[in-house]
């Protein structure tokens, strides 16, 4: 879900980096002096959960935890995002400093509207908390990979030529992981409301 | 899972002498020379240029010190995603391949591998510390550095604590898979590791507030910014720049 450097064209960066900037702008307006502890751990919990490798037959999947992150963060999500990105891309080189603003709205946006999603739907008792749980897991991979496909078809239409495009690649390589993050989403979320409801519950 | 990346982390560190002059250079300028270098690329549009450009990069990480051998070792991590891109953009209309499809997997081939080796000179020239520290003598809110330091401090413990939860699962002889049962233990191990440090955030926010913390993450004062790396700083900015003038105008 990295996107490196030299994938996008100037145009498409200079939108996304400015796009991304904003929501980041606004996102730290939200932020409180003793909000930054908990970011920061939240980010580097967010990091090191998407690190886990969970195997796919011959390959594995990461998490991307979108739809976790926007219940957990809301509008605090998108900073811990983008850190989690620079550190990715400081520390292991995965993604680079001109795609920073393009992966961070694909990932933030997705978060923002789960949270959204979550407690709408959580409020009006509608369904069970566990079916919106998993269902803001797979809206945010979903989301993700609709912003992922829609800045690979506005770059070039070379990434959407072809019986096995990479666009369509992409999205057969993320069909396993909306089934594991609608599962790992319910579970999560069905733990903590168990162990520390205030946590998720506060919120609505 | 969590341990290559350990090593990874504990590689962060560079094995350039002191005296290389990559290492010597003041790293808020190194900074913003490879960001802007890193956007120069981008704009490239000829494969001769931009290879040019991959070549004259990987000329100077060689002369920063940087041994051939761990240079190839980096880039080769980005074949995988280059692989990805290039075979089904070369191959979209079977074997057909006509030049400008192939001038397009260059371009994008070499741009990718050209801003690696810029992201290299900017990551792995100096201790990371340095660059974060660097970071917060930029014009960038106080609360990202602050987040950003905190968070590659947590992030160091967690990937420790992540590899001995692992180290358990399997002396438990737990199978990784994509299986509703296993995941049901990757989300109990998830949610355990997150409900650990929501409670250990306050705890953390109490000392550091105790200890005076105001938002601002106090760092050591920054080195100088000397004349020659105004003039590292200059030459590699004229060099894109030149690159650039010489697509624009000549080819």
């Amino acid at each position: 879900m990295h996107l490196s450097d030299g994938v996008l064209t100037m145009p498409v960066v200079t939108v996304t980096t400015v796009v991304a900037g904003s929501l980041i702008a606004y996102s730290l307006k939200t932020l409180k002096q003793e909000d930054i502890p908990k970011i920061s751990l939240m980010t580097a919990t967010f990091f090191v959960l998407s690190l886990i490798s969970i195997p796919i037959g011959p390959s594995s999947v990461h998490p991307l935890l979108c739809g976790l992150l926007g219940i957990m963060l809301g509008w605090q999500s998108p900073v811990a995002i983008f850190i989690s990105l620079l550190l990715q891309a400081l520390l292991f080189q995965h993604g680079g400093l001109t795609t920073l603003g393009a992966n961070t709205l694909l990932v933030s946006v997705p978060a923002i509207l789960c949270y959204y999603f979550f407690f709408h739907f959580n409020k009006n008792k509608k369904m069970s908390q566990t079916v919106i749980s998993g269902l803001s897991g797979l809206i945010g991979v979903l989301l993700a990979v609709l912003i992922l496909i829609a800045t690979l078809f506005i770059t070039s239409s070379y990434f959407s030529e072809g019986s096995l495009s990479v666009i369509k690649l992409l999205v057969i390589g993320h069909i396993p992981l909306l089934f594991i993050e609608t599962l790992l989403t319910a579970f999560i979320i069905n733990i903590l409301v168990k162990v520390r409801p205030e946590l998720i519950l506060r919120k609505i | 899972m969590g341990k290559s990346f350990i090593s990874e982390i504990k590689n962060i560190d560079p094995k350039l002498t002191p005296s290389s002059w990559g290492a010597s250079w003041e790293v808020r300028s190194k900074l913003i020379t490879c960001v802007l270098i890193c956007f120069g690329i981008i704009t490239l549009q000829t494969p001769q240029i931009i290879l040019t450009s991959f070549i004259l990069f990987f000329v100077l990480t060689i002369s920063m010190g940087f041994r051939f051998i761990f240079i190839i070792s980096k880039l080769i991590l980005l074949v995988p995603f280059l692989l990805f891109m290039t075979v089904p953009i070369l191959f979209a209309n079977g074997l057909a391949i006509d030049q400008e499809r192939i001038n397009f997997v260059i371009n994008l081939n070499g741009k990718v591998l050209t801003s690696a080796l810029v992201m290299m000179i900017l990551t792995l020239s100096q201790p990371l510390s340095k660059l974060l520290q660097a970071l917060s003598h930029l014009r960038i809110p106080s609360s990202i550095v602050a987040i950003l330091m905190l968070a590659l401090h947590f992030v160091k413990i967690f990937l420790q604590t992540i590899a001995s939860y692992q180290k358990s699962l399997r002396a438990r002889g737990f199978q990784p898979s994509a299986r509703t049962n296993s995941l049901k233990v990757y989300s109990g191990v998830m949610a355990g590791l997150l409900l650990r440090n929501i409670d250990n955030a306050d705890k953390v926010h109490l000392a550091m507030t105790a200890r005076g913390f105001n938002g601002t993450i106090p760092t050591s004062p920054i080195q100088k910014f000397t004349k020659t790396d105004f003039i590292k700083s200059a030459s590699l900015l004229v060099c894109m720049m030149i690159l650039i003038l010489i697509e624009k105008w000549w080819v």
